[in-house]
């Protein structure tokens, strides 16, 4: 297993090689790119100057007629230029770029084979420095290679592998592989004719949402032979990539990102590059990354640490749906239970934590007790804290608690989706409420709930709909309930005192500290008034500094002796992070929490679910049993 | 003594999301919110009519107005960074100030009484002076302070001097002659949301989250007094014409108006507890001091006839 994967290494680098490496290496007579690799030695001083800073030979090759579906690609490739983009200066540019070599690399050595088989794989596509020395060994003749090159031209075809994202999602991996081969043999086909080829990938929606160019222009494009370093690195991570995905759907293996990463540091160069084109092949093909045999790193960590025997079977089985199984890390308590399809109950009501979501093809049925509503909550914390003291019982509605940890992966969104489809026991569907941070994340991940990831493309919708709950209401933190508990804290009791649900949880939750609170906050409230009444009038309030000590230590006083959840010290300021952030999200088109958002941007403060403090039970009830009203009436 | 105000005509509907910007010359109110356009209602005119609006001046909202007291020129900041130009006498866009958010998207926004200096303040702190009459327009003075975000900046009315609140509650007052710090404000701690130089240029009043009016002298960077009273995180300053007056708005949806001679609030307005995000004197027509305010509408108040100016 070790040496495959180091073989496999070494053949895709050679991919990379070919533009820098005359070394062969033995590989496998069968396989598409060591066959290349051999092409390429006995045509070595061809793609050699590729390394260099200059432009590629291919572009002087390259005919000045671009099919017309070529030129709207542009758009989103990574790279600065596209080798299309330039082709017109292309001969002038090449020419004094050359110029410029002859001039900063005098009298190389002579180049022996010995000396770049002693060159590590990995500096050659990441190490300009090595590439250059690279160069500068073969620039003995490099005029003549040059002129070979000019006058061997490539023939004006390119081959064309367009992936354009159509809905693919109950394909088996077989399908992937299938795409995967085509990818390959058309190289190696492209390779023998010394062509083009281009493989596009319709670029999901999140990153045109994001894009701000022309949304028309949605192709994500690998062009091979590359033009330049970055395109070559691209290239061979795509590549590699595609490699990778095959051999984990032939080996039945599931690999994460971060395995992915770590199995080509050098090609990959960063864990993002890994995560986006993940992202980009499983929507370019329309299936579900689970079908790629991928899963984020974050899911099978947890599994790691919740279940090792379980991971084993996920790893070693040749199931494809315990690959599934493989994407879980939310949490659900409630008065539920789930039948699973291997005939195993779980029971969600049970007391300290919840129970980790299965998959949602693991689930064949669930059945709800008397809950009327679902709480999805962002923080695994205050899901703990709910949970595990039972609170969420007494909660009006006897809400289902749902954690996805933050971003809530495939599992939790699907769980959540079967919740919306089901009935409880006295027939009605669930109400969903979110209860998230009030900060740009937390309002990300409300709106990853309610309509599903943006990963799929509009015309994919079924897919983003099996993952989302349109009902999702915001139930908080919310910037009403900052002002609300920052500097109106009498004002918070009355909704609660009004609610007709209000005694009976009270009745379930009194407590020394409860009743408390209540006398405090009625007196806060008198002379809130009180104060505010002096203000009115302008008596009393006033006031040059030495006067104004007084009536301010008062205040201080009232002020103190409420709940900690009036302190204006639990929030916290924007960061640049959350502003660049929110300003993202405002720009992606959001609309449902789009003025939370520019309030939060105008106001400066976000705030976390913690700023409830020991409150958070009874703001839960308040909110709760106001949103029961909202509904009942 | 006090000021007795009555709530004159209130505008409900003016936008579909909360107000967060406010300008006010003699013939119009612009205000800007989290929709596209920015509106142009009367405010001569009792029932304050909408005269104009700027049809997709941000697309993603407006959070800063800034006017011209000659009310020749307006300039808009939206909340993607962009920076508008208006031309108030023909009510059509004059130019963008495209290189100001080049490093550190811009947030606050000031112009000189004549309009014609426009000071910026970005979220990494930085603090420019712009000469608007240019085409384009030409960048006069940067001023670096800690890189802390600027929340609020102004400038004197004849635009020699230009004062920034910041984040960390740091408040600097520059010479744009000298181009240099003339004082260095410290000890304020908490965010400062507002500075505004009173029209003689002799006083800066700061006001944020410490819920306290600081009013400093600025020749010498003293401390002159304070004016406590808001119970609430202070958004907007605005001084009277005449600088006598003072009014402030706060989170809690209170208004403030101040006299500078007694050091004290003169009257308190605002009952609906929404936060009031600007406050601005109307120019003066009769013999009250008229006031405007933005939040989640927009509200007139006038001056009862018959009370005493203080």
């Amino acid at each position: 297993m070790d040496s495959d994967s180091e073989a496999d290494a070494d053949e895709t680098f050679s991919v990379i090689d070919l533009y820098e490496d005359t070394h062969v290496q033995i590989f496998d007579e069968d396989d598409a790119v060591s066959e290349y690799f051999q092409w390429y030695e006995e045509n070595i001083f061809s793609a050699l100057p590729t390394n260099a800073e200059t432009p590629s030979p291919s572009k002087l090759r390259e005919p000045p007629i671009l099919p017309a579906v070529m030129t709207p690609e542009i758009a989103y490739t990574t790279t600065a230029e596209t080798p299309r983009t330039t082709i017109p200066q292309v001969p002038a540019k090449y020419t004094t770029a050359y110029q410029a070599d002859e001039t900063t690399w005098p009298a190389p050595p002579a180049l022996t084979t010995q000396d770049i088989g002693e060159l590590p794989h990995a500096t050659i596509s990441a190490n300009a420095t090595a590439t250059e020395d690279l160069v500068q060994d073969t620039d003995l003749d490099l005029l003549s290679r040059l002129h070979k090159l000019l006058i061997e031209s490539r023939t004006d075809e390119e081959a064309t592998i367009s992936w354009d994202g159509a809905d693919n999602s109950s394909r088996p991996p077989a399908f992937v592989l299938g795409k995967i081969e085509e990818v390959f043999s058309a190289l190696l086909d492209v390779i023998a004719a010394k062509r083009r080829l281009v493989v596009r990938l319709s670029v999901h929606e999140r990153k045109k949402l994001y894009s701000r160019r022309d949304p028309g222009l949605s192709w994500s494009t690998f062009v091979y032979p590359p033009s330049c370093q970055r395109d070559i690195q691209r290239f061979a991570a795509f590549i590699k990539l595609l490699r990778l995905i095959a051999e984990a759907i032939e080996t039945n293996q599931i690999y994460t990102k971060r395995d992915i990463y770590y199995k080509d540091i050098s090609v990959f160069r960063s864990q993002q590059v890994v995560n986006s084109l993940v992202d980009d092949i499983s929507a370019a093909l329309g299936v579900p990354r689970r079908t790629l045999h991928i899963v984020s790193s974050k899911t099978a960590a947890f599994i790691l640490r919740g279940d090792m025997l379980y991971l084993r079977s996920c790893l070693t089985h040749a199931n494809y749906d315990a690959c599934k199984t493989a994407a879980a890390k939310g949490l659900a308590c409630g008065d539920l239970k789930l039948y699973k399809t291997d005939g195993s109950i779980i029971n969600c009501c049970v007391e300290g934590e919840g129970i980790l979501i299965p998959a949602s093809s693991d689930i064949e049925k669930v059945d709800i007790a008397d809950c009327e509503s679902v709480l999805v909550i962002e923080k695994e914390a205050v899901f703990r804290t709910l949970a595990e003291s039972g609170d969420w019982k007494r909660l009006p509605g006897r809400p289902i608690l749902l954690c996805g940890k933050g971003y809530p992966d495939i599992a939790t969104r699907e769980f959540a989706r079967i919740l919306y489809h089901t009935k409880n026991a006295r027939g009605c569907f669930l109400a969903f409420y979110s209860l998230v941070d009030y900060d740009p994340h937390g309002l990300d991940i409300y709106t990853m709930y309610r309509t599903g990831s943006l990963l799929f493309a509009p015309h994919m919708k079924l897919q983003r709909e099996i993952m989302s709950v349109p009902t999702l209401q915001h139930l908080g933190v919310k910037f009403a309930d900052i002002s609300h508990y920052c500097f109106n804290p009498g004002e918070r009791k009355e909704p609660c005192a009004q609610a007709p649900v209000a005694p009976q949880s009270q009745n379930i939750n009194t407590t020394a500290s409860n009743s408390d609170e209540q006398g405090i906050s009625a007196d806060g409230d008198h002379s809130n008034a009180e104060l505010g009444k002096q203000a009115d009038t302008g008596d009393g309030e006033i006031q040059s500094e030495p006067r104004s000590k007084k009536p301010r230590t008062a205040r201080r006083q009232w002020q103190s002796s409420r709940q900690a959840a009036t302190d204006s010290q639990g929030l916290l300021l924007l960061t640049a992070h959350d502003r660049a952030k929110a300003t993202a999200m405002l720009q992606r088109g959001e609309t449902e929490c789009a003025a939370d958002l520019r309030n939060m941007l105008v106001v400066g403060y976000k705030a976390e679910i913690e700023i409830l403090g020991d409150q958070l039970v009874r703001y839960l009830e308040e909110k709760l049993a106001r949103q029961q009203i909202g509904l009942a009436a | 003594m006090s000021k007795q105000y009555l709530t004159a005509h209130t505008i409900d509907n003016a936008h579909e999301s909360a107000i967060y910007a406010l300008g006010v010359t003699a013939e119009y109110t612009l205000t800007g919110s989290g929709s596209s356009a920015i509106k142009l209602h009367s405010t001569r005119d009792p029932t304050h009519p909408l005269l104009h609006t700027f049809d997709d001046a941000h697309k993603l909202g407006c959070h800063h107005i800034a006017v011209s007291k000659t009310g020749k020129r307006a300039v808009s900041a939206g909340f993607d960074g962009r920076m508008k130009i208006w031309d108030l006498e023909n009510l059509e866009p004059n130019q963008e100030i495209t290189s100001a958010s080049k490093d550190g998207k811009t947030w606050p926004i000031s112009l000189s009484a004549d309009g014609s200096r426009c000071i910026t303040g970005s979220h990494n702190g930085r603090v420019k002076v712009w000469d608007l009459d240019k085409t384009p327009v030409l960048q006069l003075r940067e001023y670096e302070t800690k890189n802390v975000f600027a929340m609020c900046v102004d400038l004197s009315s004849d635009g020699k001097l230009a004062a920034s609140g910041h984040e960390n509650g740091g408040v600097y007052i520059f010479n744009n002659e000298t181009g240099r710090m003339a004082h260095s404000i410290t000890g304020l701690i908490k965010p400062v949301r507002a500075v505004a130089f009173s029209p003689a240029s002799k006083l800066l009043a700061v006001g944020g989250d410490f819920q306290v009016i600081a009013i400093y002298d600025v020749r010498s960077g003293e401390q002159v007094f304070n004016l406590v009273g808001h119970t609430s995180w202070v958004f907007s300053i605005s001084w009277s014409e005449t600088g006598h007056f003072l009014a402030t708005s706060a989170f809690d949806g209170k208004t403030k108006v101040w006299s500078i001679e007694s050091r004290s609030c003169v009257t308190t307005l605002g009952e609906s507890g929404k936060p009031v995000f600007q406050v601005s004197f109307l120019p003066k027509l009769g013999s009250g001091e008229d006031l405007v305010t933005v939040g989640s509408s927009i509200t007139y108040y006038r001056e009862a006839s018959g009370a005493q100016n203080g």
